[in-house]
Formats: structure tokens, sequence, C-alpha cells
């Protein structure tokens, strides 16, 4: 079984956001210590209990030892050869107004195609952009503040909001989780706050758009989201960063809560460098994301399109706490060239007919090795869970790998879990009944993948799911086999 | 290394020149060797992956005493209930971990059947039997497996020549007489089929009296090109046994494996079944069906490895787990790089009868290869209360619906077993342990 040859020579892979912006930058020295971790907290002018609680989290990491339980291999991480924190303006002192931000920056997101000018923006969006360690823009923001939405940086949250953010920062994923949600509590950067007050249904999709841009930094930002009791927000992630050839990591922290009848619809499209053909270079996805169902009939769920990175590594999770609580886990992997995957999902059920589906579509091409590893877990308690997953792996090379490992534990007699999951490859048959009506190999791929993922691109926003649509597009270029 | 495993290699050094095989000069070695891994891993922890949700501390901290010779006088009626039929089955009796000749019923096997204890053939003809005895699956969490390796008693040599037909299922019965004295029996099997022989097997484990008794047993089968065998495994053992075993398979060019397990005894219970597809157009079916009640705690695994090309396996794994019973599935499908046009499915069903039952399940897929169809399935869920409703309204008492309802979920796997004494024991055997199906 060989590939074509017009295919061999369409094998290189177009990362079109791999630029770097030029522009001076105020970067920490590499290396990490707590003389580090002050200095990082004084440049963010934190309050006192901040720096207690990443010197906590600090100390307890210096404990931990880095887990290698799961299927992805990589060289292992210098922690004191990363520069923990990188700001695009010069003097600490972030822009106020959207009109003092440099205009290189502002040109750098119009080009990954995010304008921030609210003029520009698309309309129903509000944005808040990461570069590097800190938040430059958020847009919209007096229009959310109208109805009492807090949209903010976390820094910003930190300063403004501190009761807030003290009383629910670190309640769902605590600063001892695990190895990198530790260092990320010690060292997290920036990211993105948001409160929805009581019923509140919030009128725009929020949206972070994280941009690494130096190199030899690490991001690690941290995004707290809570939607009160009857509100409602829908969330959108993306990420880029440009193309170099040495591994750079990224620990985030993503944490939400949903009171009772809340509901928070979480995206993600994640684009990060994912390495050239040959795999070198590319960004380390290392996040823990973590959902909590926290009041009766709450609803969490979160969809992700991973095209980019070397490696990713999470798994977004529900603990589904209240009665009648949902969680949903729609995902798609892609991994071409040398990435590689480990993501899936934990939902754990805690409370009566708490609900959760899960839908992961794994699509490994090249040399990629993509995993699904997820938990269902039913606690004794939980009378009336019901759970349905589902995960499918398309492969699609020679050399590629598809693994499946679901934990399925229950101890509670009425509930229902099922799962199921299938591996297969695109059939000559189907291939050649595409081309057959007229539709090239490629094309015929395309068309294919596309149908494999309908199910989850279906559920982000319009707007993301054609940009979805258009990556799994790029990044599946000259892997047909 | 703590002192449990020590006076595991006390006793190894004590007996190791009485143990069957020391004349060898081989197999001495292999003794050693897994004693020597043994110490270096010691007895599975739960921290390793594979041990997640088993402790063996009722193994790894009691003091067992391994080859306990003292074989009380058993009369063949003793062994009746025990038995697949009185007649029409050939027959290997092992007391206590050791052959009993005046137990077995070993006339008339047809030519080219050679059924002996194992102990016999390494003491008399070692080079029969070197070259299968060396372990497959190395690594940490294969603790006992070392140990048999080490200590093993006795066990069957079964040996089929090329197209040999086995005319009546084969018994090959474990049985244990626990007294108030710990035993750890380690018994050891090992069965080849010649190129386009066919047979029915059975391996029971079953406990004569109520004490506690511990069995760590290891059998490997190896198929050559086109045979055929039925292998079923069948755990009785008491509820306060604990019991561990390994079968290793190695099924070469288009031979079939049908594995079939029941486990309805034992306190605590670890199985493993390997299965190597290395010859092409290989294919295996595994089924097994657990009831666990009480405080029975039931660990399967099994592992198929896809080397060859068209290979195939199925897979079917069902429990019923009632009161505090624990039960565990893990079931891993690998398909090696460049191995090509395997199918494979497998599905783990599970059935909880009271809210103080758990299972674990985790079916696993390891796919390295591209051109491959293989899919999974697991399901864990109560008696239908519609189908109970229905069955009462048209007459049945709530216990009979149940009963009825479960002997539904288990057919499917009892109705498989082509061996009709076999199958009818079987069921013999499930509805036994079906009384306490009331809640």
């Amino acid at each position: 079984m060989e590939a074509p040859n017009a295919v061999n020579s369409a094998m290189s892979q177009s990362y079109k956001h791999g630029f770097v912006t030029s522009i001076p930058s105020d970067t920490i020295p590499a290396g990490l210590d707590e003389g580090v971790i002050r200095l990082l907290s004084a440049k963010k002018r934190e309050p006192e209990f901040m720096l207690e609680w990443r010197m906590a989290a600090y100390r307890h990491w210096q404990g931990m030892k880095e887990p290698h339980w799961s299927s992805v291999r990589y060289p292992s991480i210098d922690y004191q050869n990363i520069s923990y924190y990188s700001s695009p303006f010069a003097n600490d002192q972030a822009p106020i107004a959207l009109k003092d931000v440099d205009p290189k920056l502002l040109a750098t997101y119009e080009r990954l195609g995010i304008p921030l000018s609210e003029r520009l923006s698309l309309a129903g969006v509000a944005v808040d952009a990461v570069f590097d360690s800190v938040s430059v823009a958020t847009t919209h923001k007096k229009r959310l503040a109208q109805l009492g939405i807090v949209f903010c940086s976390m820094s910003e949250a930190v300063r403004e909001h501190s009761a807030l953010v003290r009383r629910y920062l670190g309640s769902v994923v605590p600063p001892g989780d695990n190895f990198f949600a530790a260092l990320n509590a010690a060292v997290f950067s920036d990211g993105t706050f948001c409160y929805i007050p009581p019923g509140v249904h919030c009128p725009m999709e929020l949206s972070t758009y994280f941009r690494i841009n130096a190199a030899e930094t690490g991001q690690f930002e941290r995004t707290l989201i809570i939607a009160d009791q009857n509100s409602f927000v829908s969330y959108l992630e993306g990420c880029t960063a440009p193309q170099r050839d040495r591994h750079q990591l990224h620990a985030a922290v993503v944490e939400l809560i949903a009171m009772e009848g809340a509901e928070i619809s979480y995206s993600t499209v994640q684009n990060w460098y994912p390495g050239d053909a040959e795999g070198r270079g590319g960004i380390y996805n290392f996040v823990t994301k973590r959902g909590e169902c926290r009041g009766d009939r709450s609803r969490i769920s979160w969809t992700q399109v991973e095209t980019g990175s070397a490696i990713t590594w999470k798994y977004p999770s529900v603990v589904l706490r209240g009665e009648g609580a949902f969680g949903r886990f729609h995902s798609v992997a892609l991994t071409n060239h040398h990435q590689q995957a480990d993501t899936g999902t934990k939902m754990i059920h805690i409370g009566k007919n708490t609900h959760s589906t899960i839908l992961s579509k794994g699509i490994s091409a090249g040399h990629g090795n993509n995993a699904y590893r997820g938990l269902v877990k039913v606690l004794a308690g939980a009378s009336g869970a019901r759970n349905h997953s589902q995960c499918d792996s398309l492969l699609l090379g020679q050399e590629c790998s598809a693994h499946t490992y679901p934990y399925i534990e229950v101890k509670n007699q009425s509930s229902k879990v099922e799962h199921e999951a299938t591996t297969s490859r695109i059939s000559e048959e189907q291939l050649f009944y595409c081309q057959q009506r007229g539709l090239s190999r490629e094309q015929a791929v395309s068309l294919i993948v596309n149908g494999f993922c309908q199910e989850v691109l279906r559920e982000l926003p319009m707007e993301f799911s054609v940009e979805a649509r258009k990556l799994l597009e790029v990044n599946l270029e000259g892997s047909v086999g | 290394m703590n002192t449990t495993e020590n006076t595991y290699r006390d006793r190894f050094t004590e007996l190791e020149m009485s143990l069957p095989g020391f004349a060898s000069l081989p197999l001495r070695h292999l003794r050693q060797e897994g004693m020597q891994r043994f110490i270096d891993n010691g007895f599975p922890t739960q921290r390793l992956e594979n041990w997640k949700y088993t402790s063996v501390k009722t193994i790894s901290q009691r003091a067992y005493q391994v080859h306990d010779h003292g074989c009380p006088g058993l009369d063949p009626s003793d062994l009746l209930p025990y038995l697949i039929a009185p007649v029409g089955v050939y027959r290997l009796v092992f007391v206590n971990g050791w052959f009993s000749r005046t137990l077995s019923d070993l006339h008339d096997f047809p030519e080219g059947v050679r059924v002996q204890s194992m102990a016999k053939v390494v003491d008399a003809t070692p080079r029969t039997v070197e070259p299968y005895l060396e372990n497959h699956q190395p690594g940490a969490d294969q603790g006992f497996t070392h140990l048999n390796e080490a200590l093993w008693s006795d066990g069957a040599f079964v040996l089929l020549s090329p197209g040999i037909r086995l005319d009546k299922p084969l018994h090959l019965l474990f049985l244990t007489t626990s007294s108030e004295k710990l035993k750890m029996t380690l018994p050891r099997n090992l069965i080849v089929a010649g190129a386009g022989s066919h047979a029915w097997m059975v391996e029971s484990f079953v406990t004569l009296g109520h004490a506690a008794h511990c069995t760590n047993s290891h059998s490997t089968i190896i198929l050559h090109d086109q045979a055929h065998v039925h292998h079923l495994l069948f755990l009785g053992e008491n509820h306060s046994a604990q019991h561990v075993g390994t079968v290793e398979t190695r099924l070469m060019g288009s031979s079939r494996l049908d594995s079939r397990l029941f486990s309805f005894g034992g306190e605590r219970t670890r199985q493993e079944i390997h299965v190597h597809l290395a010859g092409e157009q290989a294919q295996c079916s595994l089924d097994g069906l657990f009831v666990g009640n009480e405080n029975q705690h039931m660990d399967f695994h099994t592992s198929i490895h896809h080397m060859h090309a068209n290979t195939r396996s199925q897979q079917l794994y069902k429990g019923i787990l009632d009161g505090h019973a624990h039960g565990v599935f893990n079931g891993i499908i690998t398909v090696l790089p460049h191995v090509l046009h395997t199918q494979s499915n497998q599905l783990s069903s599970n059935l909880l009868l009271s809210d103080t039952a758990e299972i674990d399940t985790k079916p696993q897929l390891e796919i390295n290869s591209a051109a491959v169809q293989c899919s999974h399935g697991a399901t864990v869920g109560s008696l239908d209360p519609e189908a109970l409703f229905y069955l009462q309204s048209r007459g049945l008492d709530a216990s009979t619906a149940r009963s009825l309802l479960i002997q539904g979920f288990a057919a499917e796997l009892l109705q498989r077993i082509t061996s009709i004494p076999v199958q009818a024991w079987i069921e013999r055997q499930f509805n036994k342990g079906d009384n306490h199906h009331e809640s």
C-alpha cells in the first residue's frame, strides 16, 4: 500500500498562523524559584492573598513528580529553562482603552482573523485577547457590564473582584490537583474571568483568543467562569502560536462553575503550532479543564476541536454534583505527521438523575498517535444516572495509531451506562464512489472526514464551525494514503 | 523486599531439589529465573495500573503453605458433585496440586493423544516441554506468574498429534481439600494441539470444605495450523478461596480457539487470558460469564494481540453482581503496526442487582495499523422494571420474574457451548447458584 506520488508531494502542511510579531517585550529571565513568583505577583500588583496562594501551590508542586502514565512520549521538560512571564507592555502598564494598544498588536490579531476594534469585530462575540502572558484587550465590556456580567482578564479580576476570585478560584481544580495544575497555580500569568449574575442570559458569545508569541516562554493562563443561578453563557477559546523549531509548554487551567439551573457551553478550537512534518517544534498542550455542575439542573458542555499542538494531553471533565445535572463532551481530535494526542473526558456522577453524553472522534494520519482516555464514574448515591459514550477513530495512514481506553466504574444499580467504540479506516469503496462522482481523492477524503466529524462540528457556534472545518481540511492536506 | 516474598524464596531453596524437572538444567534455570523475578517484582500492588481495582493483600499478607503433600484418602464417590458426567468424559484429577492416578479416568484415549501428569513428563522426557515453558509476559505486574514458574507442582500435559479429533471432552479437575492449614496450590498445564487436531477441554477449580485456601494456576495452550480447541475454564471454589490464574495461548496459522470462562466461586478471583494470534487467519473467541454475590471480588483481564494479517477475534463478557460483589473487566485488543485486515469486536455487559455491588469495566483498543475493523462496547444496567412488571402481570411472582430475566441475560453464553454434556453441566452449575438472586 503506497501513497500516490501526487499525494506525497502535497505532504507539506501549511500553518498560516506561524508568523512572529516583532514587538519589544518585558520578559522575566528563564528559571523558576520563589523570587520569580514574587516578582510576577508584584508586576501584576496582586493582593497579598494571591501571592500566598501561589506560594502554597509552588511548594506543593516542588514535592510532586511529573506524570508519565499517558501514551504520549516527549523528551523531558526543563522547567528552569522556561520564562514564566512575557508581556508586550514595557512598563507593566496594560492599556486602559483600545486606542492605547500598540497598533502592531492590533494588526497581529487582525491577521489572525480576530479584529479587536469593536466596530469591526464580529457583532455577536466579545473577545478577551491574551498575548503571551497578559491580556491585551477585552472588547464589548461596557455592554456586558450593563447586564451585570463581569468579563475581564484574570489579572484585573484579582484586583477588582477579589471577593469573587477568592471564593471560587481553585474550588474546582485545587492547586495541588496534579503536577501541571500545581505549576499553573504557582505561575499563572493571566487568563479570563467571567461571572454571569443570576437569571442573566448572556447576549453574545464570550471568547478568549490565546496567542503565544515570544520564544522560550511558557504560557500558563487560568480561566474561571461562574454562571450563577439560571444564567446562560456560551464561551469560545481559540489558540495559535508562531512556527518555531523548539517545543513550548502551554499548561493552562480552566474552571467552570454552574449554579442551580445555569448552563455553560465551552467550545475550543485549538490550533497551536503542531510542529513540522518531521515532528520538530510545536506546542506541548498540557491542560487541566474541569467544570462543576454545583446546582440542581445545571448543565455544562465541552466542545473541542483539537487540530494543533505537537502533543495534546487534556481531559475536560464534568463533576455532576447537583440533582438532574447534565454534562456533555464533544470532541474532534486530529493528529497528523508526528502529532500526539491523549485526550478524553471524565464524567463524575454524584447527584441523582444526572446525565452525561460523550462523543469523541479521533482522526490519525501520517505518524499521528491518537488516544481517547475517559472515565465515567457513578457513585453509590447517583441513582438514575445515565451515560452514553461513543468514541470513533478513523485511521488514514499506515504508520498512525488509535488507542481507546475507557474506564467505567459504577456503584449504583439504577444507573445505566453504555459505551461503544469503533476503529476503522476509509475504505477503498467509499473513495472510489466519491471519485467516480468526480471528486479528487483529496476532496473525497475531506468530505468523508467532514461527515465523520459532523455531529461534533455542528455543536460549535457558526463562525467557529466554519473555521474548524477549514482547519481540518488544511491539516489533512497531503495525508491521503 | 518485604518478608512474605522472602518466605517463598526460603521455601523455594528448601524444596528446589525435590521439585519436578530438577534434573533438567533448562527447567531448573526457568524456576530460578521465576523466583528471581518474583523477588524483584514482588506481589502486585494496586499502584500498578493492571491491578488498580484488585488488592491481593489476602494473599500477600497471609502465610500460605506451598506443597503440602498431606493428601487425604479420597474416594471416587467424593468427586461426584464436581464431575461433568459420570461417564463419557476423559478425566484427570489433581488433589491439592498433585496428580491423582486413582481418581483419574484415562482409559481408551485414541492413538496419537498423550495425556499425562506434567511432573512425570518433566522428569522423564524434559525435552518435550522445555521449549513451551518460557514465560511470554514478563513484567512488573506478573508476580503471580513468576511465583508459579518457580514453585509449580504438577498439572496436565496434553499433546494432540496432527489430525486427531478427541471424541469426548477432556476434564482437568483441580480439587483442593481445605483445612485449618492455609494452602497454596500451584498447578501448571501445557496443552499442545497439533495441526488439524480438534478437542474439547474443561479446566475446573473446586474446593472440598469451607476453609480458605489459595490457587495460583498457569496454563499454556499452543495451537498449530488449523487446530481447533474449545477451552472452558470453570472457577467454582468455595467463598473463602483466593484464586489467581493465567492462561497463555499462542495460535499459529488458521487455528481457532474458543475460550469460555465461567466464574461463580471464590472470595477473590483474578483470571488473566492472553491470546497471541500469531498465524495468518488465526481466530479466537473469548466468552465469559461471572456471577458474584456477598463479598466476592472478581477481576478478569484479557488481552488479544493481533500479530498477523487476516486474524479475527471476538469477545463477550457478562457480569451479574449482587450483594456487595465487585466485578472488574479489563480487555485489551492490540493490533501491531503493518498488520492488515484484522477484525475484532469486544463487548462487556454487566448487570447490577444491588446498590452495594460495583462494576469497573475497561475495554481497550490499541490500534497501530490502518487496515482494521475494530469495535468495542460496554454496558452497565439493572433489570428493566418494565420487563419485571410485564412478567408479573402475566402471573409470575417477583422472584421468578427476576430469575427469568437473569437467566435470559446469561442464556446467550450458556447456549454457545457446543458440547452437550458440558453445556448441561454448566447450566446446572449456573442454576445452583441461582438461589441467591432473591432480593
